[in-house]
């Protein structure tokens, strides 16, 4: 069975679920309310039970539960195309929000909504016969999904030790800034994740917004940022919900990317990177198609190329791409990886393929990589935090939400360290 | 759905004004016929999160839409005027008046005639908050020069900070002018309701007079504006400031009143804002004219568009929030046009990431893209300054001082609100010296944290001391 829970939480977490289930739905031949379409090839050889729960109708209910401390895009999403698809009981929507400050996601109105959420969680986990684990998407910058979500990580391996959790982790981009409290939301997030969650894909919107524009020829607006996330998503768990060799599951996951206790941050990157609706007109030869899957630019974070090393590299090709193409090519694209001198000459590099690509797409690539230049992410963020900390700014939004300086600070410290650990594995 | 409510309060003359004007312009950009408070379009609701601000009796689509607004005045003609001109709009008993007046005098509205009024006042914001699913924040509109807005107004947001801890309130406080003035004792009718700003407001946008008669006269090209002209621009401001808890989506998330607060205030005594608004065609020319996102940009941040007598670009911006309206297609333009102009901007050392973006589909009623800055800016000393030096003119001869004195104020209480807000000059001083550091000092490595502050020749107060001071 090995079914995964997905856990959307705050206002980009649930934006990107709405991409994300869109694009899932047509992968195993569903209707945006999750009945089989006539005639439907892919829901024959897909295990659907990884990502649904099917009810007597035979229509398909996702296994997702849906948190926000805003009722807006929750409430566009039960309006629209897809109201007929989740279920009702998943979805808490509460008011006030966080107001950008992770102390009042964390503490204020985490503390009221969790027990809610939690149980929410567990009937969902009750419908499940195997359970291998949660993907949770939120981004780190903001309350809710910053706050709520670090609150939402402790009680589940609190209350599921055992099973593996993935987050999706939209991470304040170098250029563009949403909020001033960014930096704190950030690091107080990603202590949690770094504590509590087994594998983490920083998603950082300059990153996507660049490779929107370059690809799209036109301004992108945030659902193409969006939908590139929910290509990555949609990728990442092809190997969970389709035939194949390789990671066909969380916990293979986590063995083959994370060689150190707490590096699993990884990067991801997509390829062919086409505007809606041309993904089906080029199909790229292999080698073409490799070389853009580990394109530099082409990944979604702010990774420091120049000074890191690749730790470790799982690559999905799906669809029109033969075993044979990647055997032969293997050797050169290993090659073009600056991997860290003391992984083996063929260690590091995972390669799978999997016959469904993703709606629309002859062919694609997914990179998941764990890189140690994204140590430069998280110096960033920490650079930012001690200027403002130091000098007191905005702390008392947080000490007035039962966040001390002596919490924040001792985040902090352990973000640093992530990123010296990063950087001492280079 | 459930949302974030705002209670509006408008007080005094000026405040009462600016109110009315504002009612009757988020009616119209929600919908709601301004007379009757019915749906424009019968059977369909009003556009928008339209209970953020209104309330309805019922489920139902057939009832009126009820302003969350409370208005008070303290003399009966302001108040007179908005009953007959909006007909069955506001709830009648949220429009309390009384027939004496404050005559211009701050202890009349603090203590003499404020406080009998007080009772009834508290009771309808408790109605009002009661209504509410949650208190997204409170919105208090007053004028400081006359004595009901700044005596009245700063008793009523000591008050309501004492019952209501939790609500964030916000004031938006017009300063008086010269060139506008009814009252000659306005420096210390404003320097006494700046102290309870200072210290129970969570944060305080000033509108300064002095500015915006200078914007209606530069930029609205009217010979000699009005109090009406200034307070068509502040509407305008404060309906672009409020859009994004009034229209929210899917991709225009709600900004909260608490979270423009947490982006804006970096440190509690740090919370006087100003704001500017773009684009200033004539409201006569906006039909035919439009101005280009860059353009709107540019003037954004220049000086002579400010609502405030001031130069901000001369200054310190601690944080700034931009709010765009009507712009969807164009924002890739305007973030890439922002993102330039941030860096001509005297930005905080310490405050890296002090911007805050916000969007909103639908457009304003006089303009179809428009945008307001709301920032944090230490060039409000200068404002406030200003207003200091007239009261020190008045007090040296203690000119009108009897006016005070016989209302039960003493002359070392008035000596101490005039040394609190010369104590909220110096923070801003402070911020503006503190900011222009330079950055090397923290280039040092993540690992070993540096602690700026300690190692800085250290000035009579420094940034650390302004953090409990209030």
């Amino acid at each position: 069975m090995r079914e995964i829970l997905s856990i959307h939480v705050g206002q980009c977490g649930n934006q990107i679920a709405d991409r994300f289930w869109r694009l899932i739905l047509r992968e195993h031949g569903l209707t945006d309310q999750g009945t089989p379409k006539d005639g439907s090839s892919a829901a024959s050889n897909a295990n659907m039970e990884v990502f649904f729960h099917k009810i007597r109708d035979g229509k398909y209910i996702p296994r997702a539960v849906l948190v926000d401390l805003e009722p807006g895009v929750i409430a566009r999403i039960e309006s629209g195309d897809m109201s007929q698809l989740f279920d009702e009981s998943s979805i808490v929507r509460k008011i006030p929000g966080a107001a950008n400050n992770w102390a009042r996601g964390y503490n204020v109105e985490g503390e009221r909504v969790i027990d809610q959420v939690m149980n929410v969680i567990d009937n969902a986990v009750e419908k499940t016969k195997g359970l291998q684990g949660f993907l949770l998407t939120h981004s780190i910058g903001g309350g809710s999904g910053s706050g709520l979500g670090s609150l939402i990580l402790e009680r589940l391996r609190q209350a599921y030790p055992k099973k593996k959790i993935f987050t999706f982790s939209v991470a304040p981009s170098p250029v563009i800034s949403d909020s001033a409290v960014e930096p704190y939301n950030a690091i107080l997030t990603l202590q949690r994740i770094l504590d509590h969650a087994d594998g983490a894909v920083l998603l950082d919107n300059e990153a996507l917004f660049r490779i929107a524009k370059a690809k799209l020829n036109r301004s992108p607006n945030y659902m193409d940022l969006n939908h590139i996330i929910a290509l990555i998503m949609s990728s990442v768990t092809a190997s969970l919900r389709f035939p194949g060799k390789l990671n066909t599951d969380l916990s293979e996951f986590v063995t083959n990317l994370v060689p150190f206790p707490g590096n699993h941050f990884f990067t991801a990157s997509f390829a062919p990177m086409r505007a809606p609706g041309q993904e089906g007109q080029v199909r790229s030869n292999f080698p073409d198609l490799s070389r853009e899957t580990f394109s530099q630019d082409n990944f979604t974070a702010a990774i420091d190329w120049q000074q890191g090393v690749y730790l470790a590299a799982s690559a999905l090709f799906r669809g029109d791409v033969k075993q044979k193409e990647v055997d032969e090519n293997m050797a050169s694209i290993r090659k073009g990886l600056n991997f860290a001198s003391y992984m083996p000459a063929a260690g590091g590099l995972k390669i799978g393929v999997a016959e469904t690509a993703p709606e629309g797409f002859a062919s694609s690539g997914l990179a998941l990589v764990n890189h140690t230049g994204i140590a430069a992410v998280f110096e960033r963020l920490v650079t930012q935090f001690d200027i403002m900390f130091d000098n007191h700014a905005y702390t008392h939004w947080y000490e007035a939400a039962g966040v001390s300086r002596d919490m924040m600070a001792a985040s902090r410290d352990a973000i640093a360290n992530l990123a010296k650990s990063y950087r001492d594995a280079s | 759905m459930k949302v974030n409510n705002t209670i509006v309060i408008s007080i005094g003359q000026a405040g009462n004004q600016i109110a009315a004007s504002f009612w009757k312009t988020i009616c119209q950009e929600h919908g709601i016929d301004p007379m009757s408070g019915m749906a424009t379009t019968q059977g369909t609701p009003p556009r928008g999160n339209w209970s953020s601000f209104f309330s309805q009796l019922g489920e139902s689509n057939s009832g009126s839409y009820v302003p969350r607004a409370i208005m008070i005045d303290l003399e009966p003609s302001v108040i007179d005027n908005v009953k007959s001109t909006s007909g069955s709009l506001f709830n009648p008993a949220n429009l309390i008046s009384r027939t004496e007046g404050a005559g211009g005098n701050f202890a009349v509205g603090y203590s003499g005639a404020g406080r009998e009024v007080l009772p009834e006042v508290m009771s309808r914001v408790t109605y009002e908050i009661d209504k509410c699913d949650n208190v997204g924040g409170i919105i208090i509109i007053h004028a400081t020069g006359g004595g009901t807005g700044s005596g009245f107004g700063a008793l009523l947001i000591e008050s309501i900070k004492e019952k209501y801890p939790e609500a964030p309130v916000l004031s938006c406080a017009v300063l008086p002018s010269p060139q506008v003035s009814s009252v000659v004792t306005e420096p210390y009718n404003t320097v006494f309701a700046l102290n309870s700003l200072r210290r129970t407001a969570d944060a305080c946008l000033i509108f300064d007079n002095e500015a915006l008669f200078e914007l209606a006269h530069r930029k609205w090209n009217i010979e000699s504006p009005t109090v009406d002209d200034l307070n068509l621009l502040i509407t305008e401001a404060l309906a672009g400031i409020t859009a994004s808890m009034r229209f929210s989506g899917f991709l225009t998330v709600e900004i909260s009143l608490r979270e423009l607060l947490t982006n804006l205030v970096p440190q509690p005594s740090l919370h006087f804002l100003m704001c500017a608004f773009a684009p200033l065609t004539p409201p006569d020319r906006s039909k035919f004219e439009e101005m280009g996102i860059e353009d709107m940009i540019k003037s954004l941040f220049d000086n002579g568009s400010v609502f405030a007598a001031c130069s901000p670009m001369e200054g310190r911006f601690l944080s700034t929030a931009v709010l765009y309206r009507g712009i969807m297609e164009d924002k890739p333009l305007a973030d890439a046009s922002l993102a330039a102009m941030r860096e001509k901007l005297p930005l905080t050392y310490w405050i890296p990431t002090a911007f805050k973006i916000g969007y909103v589909e639908q457009s304003g009623i006089s303009h179809r893209k428009s945008m307001v800055l709301l920032a944090n800016n230490t060039e409000i000393a200068r404002v406030l300054d200003r207003i200091c030096h007239n009261f020190d003119k008045l007090w040296q001869r203690k000119a009108f001082a009897n006016w005070y004195l016989n209302e039960g104020m003493n002359e070392e209480q008035i000596v101490s609100f005039r040394a609190s807000a010369q104590e909220l000059i110096q923070s801003y001083q402070v911020a503006e010296e503190s900011g222009a550091k330079a950055k090397t000092q923290d280039e040092g490595t993540t690992s070993t944290r540096t602690h700026a502050v300690d190692d800085r020749r250290a000035p009579s107060v420094s940034l650390r001391d302004l953090v409990d001071r209030r």
